[in-house]
């Protein structure tokens, strides 16, 4: 491959992949994805397929159809090509409970092929103190918190600088101000390489993703950024306060044009209720409010996937490229 | 509303009931329950069709046979099969039901419903335990069905009347208390310890204990209230079923009709193991409780430190940059180091290992420290033998360990949820297997390493015979046993690889040894497929494995290639990326399976060609098809015609043999005179050649003929081949006296090629030594036809009825001619060798390496043997034992007693009429002794390798050679004629002139001892069913070995005790006289009558004969009502003794001041008994007894003499 098409085929290129379980029930149908450096956000409801694309990515799950490259080499074929590169933090997973943190850390470098200047015992103290664990790095993981071992996760991840790093769900479980390290140290690392994070919290994703996907039901609904995915339904966001009957009378009497987005439950008895009113007025005691991220992913979620906007559907490419690069 | 919480809503039995039937609705999918019914029914399938009942009954047809479906029977297969099989299967499903909730985290909700911990462990144990028990009651049904129609032979005599309950209380009393026991005890260590590999330590130990302790381990010196505690303390109840019912035979009447009565003291045991396994179940409650509501250190919460509310500083800007680092692909080797460094790590924290380990060095300790030889007297150890006898237990074992430990390792990541990061990374497959897989192979290594240091230890407390030699336990359990451990944890990670379930792996690879177990118990396994080596090293300290090393390195090498082939195997399909169900399918079309196979199958050629290999050398060797073909060719071509013709009398022999120990082969040249003594012409000169000698070339009278197959029924002189019997026509019939010279060259190997399994070798050439004997025609032809060629259960038939009287005519001998023979050997062999013949030596030349003897008898022998090897001599008075430099240590005694023998066996029997008297060793490829005239032959295993008996105790070694020793009087001088009896006076009379000699060297204690043993051995191995008296016992059913032997000598010694020595010993003398040179060879009414002419009292003679000669009484004696009474200073014991056995007998009753001390202060009265009689009696003694006993000075041959025993109170 020369220098050129190399250049031209880097990145994540997904296409067509598709993944049925014995059931049969499929849990990917035909997904088409380009990712380049970055951070990407994947968003969905449980059980859309999020964690089946990761692990499909992950070289974990043998897909049924589709093709996975990774800078231009196909990773379905030969799973070692991502294994080399690979950082990866499972949506739920473990450690050895009685090696200490440091230990674990060293046995997953060896395995992985990571090694430091001054050695890999070296190399794990100072992943360690990246992720803010030196000064539990010699107690056993068995004994860590969610938090911290989450950290522990992370720092595995991130272990020899890995051209691909997947997180799957990783503010789950973290306090707020681990979250926010967590948020800055994953944008970081974001700046020279393909991050890919899959979660159903829209705000991780607004706030560290310049490009996101939405899948649904094994489809990819959206492939778009933040800002075009709000910019989509900017002007069609109304929110108003309404009692239960409200609530039901509004639900009921939803159209193609206007949908309940979210309903609040406010000091127990009120409902304050967000709608996306494509077309005509919105109802008596609803006001414009500014669309965020969360409302474009609550559009797409309640949208027939052939009625989803087609602004929301996909990003222009020269907008969205030129978004990821600012 | 969607439901309703009531916190005291349902019962605690409601939601027990819950939770066991949704794990009962769930066990049918899982494979354990399954894959039990399927073990147990096909094992029940495999006895009921190879009909296998308790050993009792009558062999012959007329007698009763032991019923398949009494409740005997049932209870003893129930035993055999549960105890060795249901326990592992009980211990998975109860010992993980709880640890498998934690694992899939479903206890944080169960612990969060109103389920208590009791009501929690209650539940998971009986679901546990309920599919098993379901699954036995399913193969119960199968059982039934097998049992009360599936077809067999002769149903009527092998089937009684259905009755449901000899099936279900053997269940209930023996099996659910052992289900009870091992579930309860499985359950309670795997919640505890959370370690699946411990659930298996009951089960194991319950095994190992079992098989190799509790069932067998019964030596007649074993104190009652030992075996007592040991029937107690066995949870599967086997020891107390063989001791209290089956061990001493009951006949197959009581066996159909009778069932089983429990004792109290073991009804109790059977309780209490029922109880624990509840109170461990309820112990279990407790753990769950702590864990549930977790446990608070008593610390002062001032004293700990504040950390947690330390407030923590915002981060403010962004991190440090990553710190540098490379990626590669980690090597196979960093993989493999890391990965096995971990594993030790994890193996070292495995409790497991801390039971398993000891007590392998426990069963290694046993095993050699307890190995009981002839007369239950230990064996000394030698390095092989040590390392030999520990091999099936130790590969037993460490197979069963790496079974654990592996599949424990190998899902290792995948129970600690790290499964997908270490899956994806980039670490290679196989340096991940290979660093769990070897951990645990260094683990066995570890063991086997604790294991020689405990045989080290054996050795120097046994005291060393042997120079302890490391290379040979290194050989034993590292060259051959290590590549068994190699391939089962190869198998075991191809199956974990396949099946992805460790629950599924344990079943699938415990149904894999239990069916492997079958297999070998049956008799299937051959070296091809002996992938344990079960059984496989049969250690000579002379030979060292030489007899199957061919075998035994092929097997190994086997064993490399299919643990190269699971390997490959494991490493294609091992599941580090999930398949996809169509790629599947896709893997599965022809040409990409055919891709796909190329390399397992290049990894499956090496083994599978040697395999092949294999077949086809154990086709063509001693065991295959065409020489067992041969052999019966042999027998159907002959033995109608020549079995019973005039067997023409043997001469002359010069023969001159050439042997090649390191070939294995010999050659032989030789001439043999045979001559007419019958009264009639003999048409044709019968002589067998075995099928493993060829006969290069035959003269005839000087005239060399070549033989042919057909018979023109023309010419003559002639030479016909019938397959194998070659008979030799002259020109005209022979006329009685008219004698024949017939010459031969031959040539041939021993052992013939190949056997198909490990078996020893009773006659060899081999580098460690040669035995050869004219008995069974390895180095020359026989003459006549050669009983037991071509033999099998198919063809044996039942021995002829001679009638009662049949004594009165000639009787042919028992073994061999009817004449005595002069004989000239001339053996050549490794000029370092010393080779013994029969005769005296003459002209000994060396040539080189090669060493020629002569030897001619100096008095006609009807055998002769050739027996030789690299032996030192140690000389006697009158004798000279030949034995291995190596063995040393009995050799004194044994030149002692030989001495001994010749000296009062001449007195007593006959004067000694050979000039030499030799005891050779030979390598125990086989465990026997021969005594040829002048050149008795010992393996290694009789005498030369035991320990020295306790003080108190018969001495094997002289009893050995007394026994082998007094066949050169009796078997020799005196051949027993060939019927019912013959034998007798053979082995019974060498046992009696045993129990003379060594009352005579030893003193009484230590005959009374040996008597004892006899009797021991007799009530433990008798049939009463199909006993035979000593006049008619013939060999030919179970039970008559023992009649022969040990009932004989007894027999014999209260026969002379009845006579008095001097009118015995006269008799004797006179008997042999009467019959040493034949031509009618005695049998027991000869003895019978010859010796009541020397009998003071005859009617009292005949009573004794009719009893115990004719007879086949065997007294039982019990106490009643026994109490003591202080008068003045004495103290009165009274009490009744009845007969419950048969016979009349004078019995001596004796007041002990001691328990089990008869030589010990006593008073004795002597009592009158009949059968079924009883008889008071009193004794007075001037001490306080401590117990009545019968018969303290071993006079009456009795059944349960342990137990005709009482306190006195």
């Amino acid at each position: 491959m020369s220098e050129s098409s190399r250049e031209l085929s880097r990145g994540l290129s997904i296409r067509g992949l598709v993944k049925i379980y014995p059931g049969p029930v499929a849990a990917l149908r035909g997904v088409d994805l380009s990712i380049s450096d970055g951070l990407f956000g994947l968003l969905g409801p449980n059980g859309a397929g999020k964690s089946t694309l990761m692990n499909v990515v992950a070289s974990l799950i043998e897909p049924t159809a589709g093709t996975v490259l990774l800078d231009g080499q196909d990773i379905v074929k030969d799973p070692r090509v991502m294994r080399t590169r690979l950082g990866y933090l499972p949506q739920d997973f473990g450690f050895h409970p009685d090696l200490t943190g440091r230990a674990m850390l060293e046995l997953l470098l060896t395995l992985k092929g990571v090694n430091g200047p001054k050695g890999r015992r070296s190399l794990a103290e100072e992943l360690l103190e990246r992720v803010n664990l030196t000064s539990a790095m010699k107690r056993k993981v068995g004994g860590y918190s969610g938090g911290m071992r989450q950290r522990l996760g992370l720092a595995q991840a991130i272990a020899g600088d890995p051209r691909v790093l997947i997180v799957d769900e990783p503010t789950a479980g973290l306090d707020p101000e681990e979250r926010h390290r967590f948020y800055r140290l994953i944008a970081e690392m974001g700046a020279k390489r393909i991050v890919l994070l899959s979660t159903h919290i829209v705000e991780d994703v607004a706030t560290l993703c310049p490009r996101l996907a939405v899948i649904r039901g094994g489809e990819l609904l959206a492939d778009t950024t933040p800002r075009q995915a709000r910019a989509a339904i900017d002007g069609q966001i109304f929110e108003g306060y309404v009692d239960d009957a409200g609530l039901a009378a509004l639900a009921s009497g939803a159209s193609t044009t206007t949908r309940v987005l979210a309903a609040v439950l406010v000091e127990g008895h009120t409902n304050r209720v967000r709608l996306h009113v494509r077309d005509g007025a919105p109802p008596p005691g609803f006001a414009e409010v500014p669309a965020t991220l969360e409302d474009a992913y609550l559009v797409v979620m309640r949208t027939p996937a052939d009625e989803i906007p087609a602004r929301l559907r996909k990003a222009s490419a020269d907008v969205a490229a030129a978004e990821v690069a600012a | 509303m969607i439901g309703t919480h009531n916190a005291n809503a349902g019962s605690g039995v409601g939601r027990i009931a819950a939770l066991v039937l949704s794990e009962v609705r769930l066990a049918w999918k899982r494979p354990l329950a399954i894959v039990l019914f399927l073990i147990m029914s096909l094992s029940s399938f495999g006895l009921v069709a190879g009909g296998l009942t308790i050993s009792t009954g009558s062999a012959d047809t007329s007698g009763m046979k032991a019923w398949l479906n009494s409740e005997f029977n049932i209870a003893f297969v129930d035993i055999l099969l549960l105890s060795l099989i249901m326990p592992f299967f009980v211990s998975v499903a109860c010992g993980t039901a709880a640890t498998a909730d934690e694992e899939r985290k479903f206890d944080r909700i169960l612990h969060a419903t109103p389920l208590s911990a009791v009501e929690y462990v209650a539940a998971r144990f009986f679901g546990g335990l309920l599919p098993v028990l379901l699954a036995l009651a399913a193969w119960k049904l199968v059982q039934v069905g097998l049992y009360e129609w599936y077809p067999i032979a002769d149903p009527e005599k092998s089937r009684g009347p259905f009755s449901l309950m000899a099936y279900l209380r053997p269940a209930l009393y023996l099996s659910l208390p052992l289900a009870l026991f091992m579930g309860g005890g499985a359950f309670f260590l795997g919640t505890l310890t959370r370690q699946a590999a411990l659930v298996f330590a009951l089960p194991t130990i319950l095994f190992l204990l079992g098989v190799f302790f509790l069932w067998s381990f019964s030596p007649e010196w074993l104190s009652e209230p030992v075996n007592i505690a040991m029937q107690w303390v066995d949870p599967s109840g086997f020891r107390w079923m063989s001791e209290t019912y089956l061990n001493e035979d009951r006949g197959a009447s009581y066996y159909n009709a009778t069932p089983i009565q429990l004792d109290v003291a073991f009804g109790v045991t059977r309780m209490a193991f029922a109880i624990f396994g509840f109170v461990a179940v309820f112990a279990t409650a407790a753990i769950i409780q702590r864990r549930v509501r977790g446990s608070s250190p008593a610390v002062r919460l001032g004293a700990l430190p504040r950390t947690a509310t330390t407030p923590v500083p915002a981060p403010i800007g962004g991190g440090a940059p990553l710190p540098a680092m490379t990626q590669g692909e980690p090597g196979l080797l960093a993989t493999t180091w890391v990965v096995l460094r971990k594993e030790i790590r994890w193996l070292l924290r495995s409790p497991g290992i801390y039971i398993f380990g000891p007590l392998i060095l426990l069963q290694v300790v046993g095993s050699g420290l307890m190995r009981p030889g002839p007369l239950d007297t230990l064996i000394l150890q030698t390095s092989g033998s040590v390392a030999a006898s520990s091999f099936n237990t130790l590969t037993l074992l460490l197979v069963l360990l790496t079974l654990y430990y592996t599949v424990e390792s190998l899902s290792r990541e995948e129970r600690r949820n790290i499964g997908r990061i270490v899956s994806s990374s980039a670490a290679p497959t196989a340096g991940m297997l290979a660093g769990k897989v070897l951990a645990n192979v260094l683990m066995g290594a570890v063991i086997v390493g604790a294991a020689f240091v405990a045989a080290v230890i054996i050795l120097l407390v046994q005291g060393l015979v042997t120079p302890i030699e490391p290379a040979v336990f290194l050989l034993i359990w590292g060259v051959i046993l290590a590549p068994t451990l190699i391939l089962w944890a190869s198998f075991v990670t191809f199956l974990q690889a396949v099946l992805r379930n460790r629950y599924a792996t344990y079943v699938i690879a415990l149904g894999v040894l239990i069916f492997t177990g079958f297999m070998t118990q049956f008799g299937y396994i051959n070296w091809a497929s002996r992938w344990h080596m079960w059984s496989g090293v049969l250690w000579s300290d002379l030979d060292r494995l030489s007899l199957h090393w061919e075998a035994i390195a092929w097997n190994r090498a086997v064993a490399l290639g299919l643990s190269v082939t699971f390997i490959v195997l494991a490493l294609r399909i091992w599941p580090r990326r999930s398949w996809d169900i169509r790629s599947v399918g896709d893997r599965m079309r022809p040409a990409r399976l055919l891709r796909a196979s190329i390399v397992p199958v290049i990894a499956a050629l090496p083994p599978a060609v040697i395999i092949i290999g294999m077949l086809v050398a154990m086709r063509a060797g001693r065991d295959g098809g065409p020489s067992e073909r041969e052999a019966k060719d042999y027998w159907r071509q002959n033995s109608a015609t020549w079995e019973d013709a005039p067997v023409p009398a043997l001469e002359k022999l010069v023969i001159d043999i050439d042997l090649q120990p390191t070939t294995r082969s010999l050659s032989a040249k030789g001439e043999m005179t045979v001559s007419n003594r019958s009264d009639r012409p003999m048409e044709a000169i019968p002589l067998s050649v075995r099928e493993h000698l060829t006969v290069t070339s035959w003269t005839l009278d000087g005239e060399a003929i070549t033989p042919v197959e057909v018979w023109d029924r023309v010419t003559r002189p002639s030479i016909e081949d019938r397959s194998g019997l070659f008979l030799f026509r002259k020109a005209d019939p022979l006329p009685p006296g008219g004698s024949v010279t017939i010459a031969f060259e031959l040539s041939g190997s021993l052992p013939f090629g190949w056997s198909k399994a490990p078996s020893g070798a009773s006659e060899f050439v081999l580098a460690s030594g040669v035995v050869l004997t004219s008995f069974s025609g390895s180095f020359l032809p026989v003459v006549g036809f050669a009983e037991g060629v071509g033999v099998d259960e198919k063809n044996q038939r039942e021995t002829r009825d001679l009638g009662a009287e049949y004594w009165r005519e000639r009787v042919d001998p028992l073994f061999g001619p009817a004449w005595s023979t002069d004989v000239t050997m001339t053996v050549t062999g490794p000029a370092d060798w010393t080779i013994n013949c029969i005769g005296v030596p003459g002209e000994e030349r060396v040539d080189g390496a090669r060493k020629t003897t002569h030897w001619t008898s100096d008095h006609p022998v009807r055998f002769f043997n050739i027996v030789g090897g690299p032996l030192l001599a140690r000389k006697g008075e009158s004798t000279v034992v030949y034995h291995s430099e190596r063995h040393q240590a009995n050799v004194e005694r044994m030149v002692k007693t030989l001495d001994a023998a010749r000296q009062h066996y001449s007195e007593w029997f006959h004067p000694y009429p050979w000039r030499d008297l030799k005891l050779t060793e030979f390598p125990g490829l086989a465990t026997y002794a021969q005594g040829f005239p002048g050149n008795i032959t010992f393996s290694e295993g009789i005498g030369f390798l035991t320990q020295d008996a306790d003080e108190s105790e018969a001495d094997v070694v002289t009893f050995v050679v007394a026994h082998e020793s007094a066949h050169q009087w009796w078997g020799n001088i005196l051949m027993p004629g060939r019927g019912p009896g013959g034998n007798v006076l053979s082995e019974g009379m060498a046992n009696f002139s045993a129990a003379m000699l060594i009352d005579r060297l030893e003193g009484e204690a230590k005959r009374e001892s040996l008597l004892r043993k006899y009797e021991d051995q007799y009530a433990n191995t008798r049939r009463p069913d199909n006993e035979r008296s000593l006049n008619r016992v013939d060999g030919s059913r179970p039970g008559d070995t023992t009649v022969m032997y040990d009932r004989g000598g007894f027999v014999f010694w209260m026969m002379k005790e009845m006579m008095g020595e001097e009118r015995m010993l006269a008799g004797l003398r006179d008997f042999i006289g009467r019959f040493k040179d034949g031509p009618d060879f005695p049998v027991v009414e000869d003895f019978v009558a010859v010796l009541r002419n020397h009998a003071e009292d005859t009617e009292r003679y005949d009573r004794f004969v009719a009893q115990w000669v004719t007879g086949t009484v065997a007294p039982q004696f019990e106490f009643e009502n026994v109490s003591s009474e202080k008068r003045d200073n004495e103290y009165v014991v009274t009490g009744t003794v009845k007969n419950v056995g048969t016979g009349s007998v004078e019995l001596d009753v004796a007041a002990l001041l001691e328990k089990g001390k008869p030589d010990g202060e006593r008073v004795v009265t002597t009592v009158h008994l009949d059968p079924g009689g009883s008889a008071a009696f009193t004794l007075v003694a001037t001490f306080n007894p401590s117990e009545v006993a019968v018969d303290p000075d071993v006079k009456v041959l009795q059944i349960g003499r342990k137990r005709a025993v009482a306190e006195v109170k």
